[in-house]
């Protein structure tokens, strides 16, 4: 539907701006319904463009999407407090009426419209692409897949010479008593094997040795594909659906790559080989080779159509069983703790008896399909003996030739059962390739552009009524606006939750804001290249992560190039040297996976020092000392306070004693900034601040005193 | 601003190889530091790195401080670099896997039969995942009790012993 449509809804002089979908009515059945947003009204109306509702914008006093089970609703509250429904849509919709959500609340608060609207790629797949991305990888080694192709079909026609040297050794030799051809024929039987032999290796070797280059740059390209993206991108796609894109999926491919591709190829071939043998050989007799095959067409469509459920079924049940133990065997400890051993036993229980039920159920299926697949090969094999016995006793057709025919028939219908009983992994495997195809062809939301500029960047920060939010209609930081100078060191306290973690976040650009813009000396962040603009700023997180490598590699991460010397030194600024030194291998020592070796308080401060390393200009300390005990913590802030000289720094602390001598404290609430100002000026206000510290004042004295 | 490299400059001291001298003293079994006219009894010889740069080392005095590092102590002249690798060999001891005999694995945990340049030994290692340890071409070996082996270099093993320490790998 174009817009013209709607005309017919709009008053004299009224501008559409945007028009959005529903997938549902408003009384809450599935169907069509329109939220049509001009520049003086909302209107909704149904599929048939009757008016159900319309709203004046300047009537608004605030826009709201209430999340519900299943659906979910668009609603306003007007000045006159009444509040009125919308438009119903269902949650795959949530996006898309975010972005109406917001548009109207733009619109009402006569704010600047952004009339970009960013819908979510959809998942479409277009197949011939798919096949081209992945072939795309074997390209550069086509001649040895062609040497391997070669050497394939080379050994099926080998394959159709010994029959026929058959049909020689009992007519000619045997029957006919030519002893000096036995000799020969035979010495032609072993040549044929040793060289079709000689070929498989060719073969074998050459498409394996295609199919593993591959995958090696399929999953090189994944991973770098990945990397590429924002981490919000472990938002949308939880990070085991990622790697069992680089591992799973990509194995299924190979299996296409090294085995299904070249199956394919040469049952087609041997065939039609084979059919034209036993054609020219034969041809009353392979009529009857013919008989069946219609069985064997219906019956392949008929298992296809059931299978294909079966199967899926099975699997799923087994992907079951997996996100059950990914889940649990990481969390055992709290397993442990609560004592649920047997809980989580029972759950795996009862998904593996799915599994057990689910496996029964298509082997039931392949049980019905492929005996009587095999009854009606053997019985047209069985009344080829019988018709073509009969001819041999009558003297129209030789034995040899008889016993080459059904030498040959069995070679027909070895391809044609290896064909059926492809159609399930081929159907696997391009659904994997499909995934694979979806996951390379989108772009990551935040990147280059052309006129991104290399800074070297001072230390100003500056936030112009920045809006976020994670979902798109939910804010959690709410028209922030601050202004950092250089060198400044700032605090930021704020209850839990409520959008510290966030704003740092937001400095990093990890994600693009909402609305507003945030400026470094001046430069808006989109506007800088990504790397330049991380490079320059050290930010250890809340959970910081280590990988599993020694302390000395975990700290040289933040500086690769780093010197043992500055490995120390920077131990030092994060108090870490002498803990380490404690270890048996002190900076040789292994963290264990992400770090689990260490204690908590330990590997915070490793963390610090990967940061501090690389001499960020600006320095973002997300809870970085929150497990270190308050003796330690003060050590690292004086040493952090020495290099911090002329480095912009941003502490987020719940300990309030942690930033209580920063220049100036910003305090969020519920993702508004509420209140900024020195330690002493906000205590002076009594405000949000002051609260905070004279409950951590009166329940920790000792520490607040520091 | 202070740069990490500047930082390296204050928080660091570097002792010249060259100019200063160690010395064991068998009575109290303490190193004895010799520096700029200045004697430092029962110094403690630390390697920070000590498999990725063995000849790193920190001098420590009693109070757990750090006294001074000397980066390269094949710097030092005869006597002293005797003294003071009689310290720190005692310290460290991991020995250097020449050749791998033979290793087993019983279903629980690898039992491994080496030729070290400290003799021959035979010790058990705990899963793959906890006991063998990366470093570049440095392959480094935890037993299940603690003790430490270290290849110099896999690639320089000789096959047998490659093949062997492949079911381990
Ligand atoms: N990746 C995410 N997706 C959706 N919502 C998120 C995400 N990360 C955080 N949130 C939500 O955003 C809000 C602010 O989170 P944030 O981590 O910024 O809080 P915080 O102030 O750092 O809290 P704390 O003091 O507990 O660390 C929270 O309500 C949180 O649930
Ligand atoms: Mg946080």
């Amino acid at each position: 539907m174009d817009d013209k449509d709607f005309k017919r809804v709009l008053e004299d002089g009224e501008k559409l701006l945007a028009y959005f979908e529903s997938d549902l009515t408003r009384d809450g059945r599935f169907g069509c319904s329109y939220l049509l947003v001009t520049d003086k009204r909302a209107v909704v109306c149904d599929a048939d463009l009757k008016v159900e509702v319309s709203v004046n914008l300047k009537d608004i006093r605030s826009v709201s999407v209430k999340d519900y089970i299943g659906n979910a609703e668009l609603m306003v509250t007007l000045k006159d407090e009444s509040v009125v429904i919308l438009t119903r849509f269902s949650r795959a919709l949530r996006k898309r009426f975010g972005d109406a959500s917001r548009l109207l609340e733009n619109l009402a608060f006569l704010r600047r419209v952004r009339r970009e609207q960013v819908y979510e790629e959809e998942e479409v797949t277009a197949k011939s692409g798919t096949l081209r991305s992945i072939l795309r990888f074997v390209l550069p080694y086509k001649w040895v897949l062609a040497a391997g192709m070669v050497a394939g079909v080379c050994g099926i026609f080998l394959g159709l010479l010994p029959p026929y040297f058959m049909k020689m050794l009992i007519d000619d030799v045997i029957l006919g008593r030519k002893e000096e051809l036995l000799a020969q024929v035979i010495l032609a039987i072993i040549a044929t094997q040793a060289t079709s032999s000689l070929l498989g290796v060719i073969r074998s070797y050459s498409l394996s040795y295609v199919s593993l280059k591959a995958m090696y740059s399929i999953r090189i390209h994944l991973f770098k594909h990945i990397m590429r993206f924002q981490p919000s991108i472990l938002d949308r796609y939880e990070a085991g659906r990622l790697i069992s894109r680089i591992t799973d999926d990509v194995g299924r491919v190979n299996w296409f790559l090294s085995w299904g591709l070249e199956q394919l190829l040469r049952s087609s071939i041997s065939l039609i080989s084979v059919s034209a043998m036993i054609l020219l050989l034969e041809p009353r007799l392979s009529l009857i080779a013919l008989i069946p095959m219609p069985i064997l067409g219906l019956g392949v469509f008929l298992f296809r159509r059931k299978a294909r459920w079966v199967y899926h079924y099975e699997w799923r049940r087994w992907a079951d069983v997996s996100a059950l133990l990914v889940d649990v065997i990481p969390g055992f400890p709290t397993v442990k703790a609560y004592s649920m051993e047997d809980h989580e036993a029972k759950k795996l229980k009862l998904k593996l008896s799915d599994v057990i039920k689910a496996s029964l159920r298509s082997t039931k299926l392949s049980l019905q399909f492929f005996p009587m697949l095999g009854f009606v090969i053997s019985a047209g094999t069985a009344i080829i003996w019988w018709l073509g016995g009969l001819e041999v006793l009558n003297g129209t057709l030789t034995l040899g030739t008889l016993s080459a025919f059904i030498s040959y028939v069995s070679q027909f219908y070895g391809p044609i059962w290896t064909l059926v009983s492809m159609v399930e992994p081929m159907k696997r495997s391009s659904t994997a390739a499909e995934r694979i195809y979806n996951l390379m062809r989108m772009r990551p939301e935040i990147r280059d552009t052309e006129d991104s500029v290399d800074l070297k960047i001072k230390g100003r920060i500056t936030f112009e009524n920045v809006s976020f939010g994670y979902l798109p209609y939910t804010y959690v930081l709410k028209n922030i606006s601050f202004d950092i100078k250089p060198g400044e060191k700032i605090g930021i306290v704020g209850p839990t939750g409520s959008g510290k973690t966030t704003l740092a976040k937001l400095i990093l650009r990890f994600y693009d804001v909402d609305e507003g813009r945030i400026l470094i000396d001046g430069v808006d962040i989109r506007r800088i290249k990504l790397r330049s603009l991380r490079k320059q700023i050290g930010l250890v997180s809340q959970e910081p992560r280590l990988f599993n490598d020694t302390i000395a590699n975990n700290i040289r991460y933040g500086k690769p190039d780093a010197s043992l010397d500055e490995i120390i030194a920077a131990a030092k600024i994060a108090a870490a040297h002498d803990f380490i030194l404690q270890k048996p291998l002190c900076y040789d020592t292994p963290c264990g996976e992400s770090g689990s070796r260490l204690s908590g308080g330990e590997r915070q401060r490793v963390a610090i020092a990967r940061t501090v390393i690389s001499d960020p200009q600006i320095l973002v300390l997300d809870e970085a000392t929150s497990s270190v005990d308050t003796i330690t913590e003060d050590a690292i802030k004086k040493s952090l306070d020495e290099i911090a000289k002329g480095r912009t720094t941003i502490i987020i602390a719940h300990r309030l004693s942690t930033v209580k001598d920063a220049d100036r404290l910003i305090v969020i609430d519920k993702g508004r900034l509420v209140e900024m100002g020195t330690h002493e000026e906000l205590l002076r206000k009594g405000g949000l601040y002051a609260k905070l510290w004279n409950t951590q004042f009166l329940e920790q004295p000792a520490e607040a005193k520091v | 601003m202070t740069s990490i490299r500047e930082f390296v400059k204050t928080s660091l001291r570097f002792a010249d190889p060259r100019k200063v001298r160690f010395e064991y003293d068998r009575f109290h079994d303490s190193l004895n530091f010799y520096v700029d006219g200045m004697v430092y009894k029962n110094v403690e010889p630390v390697k920070p790195f000590p498999l990725s740069a063995p000849y790193y080392v920190i001098l420590r005095v009693e109070s757990g401080k750090d006294l001074c590092v000397i980066r390269d102590i094949r710097g030092l002249d005869e006597s002293s670099r005797k003294a003071l690798e009689y310290v720190l060999d005692r310290k460290y001891f991991i020995p250097v896997i020449r050749r791998v005999l033979d290793i087993t694995y019983t279903g629980e945990f690898f039992v491994c039969k080496v030729e070290t340049d400290k003799g021959v030994r035979t010790f058990k290692l705990r899963g793959r995942r906890r006991s063998v340890f990366k470093m570049d071409d440095k392959i480094v070996l935890f037993d299940m009790d603690e003790n430490i082996y270290l290849i110099e270099s896999y690639e320089k093993l000789d096959p047998k012993s490659k093949e062997e320490l492949m079911k381990l790998l």
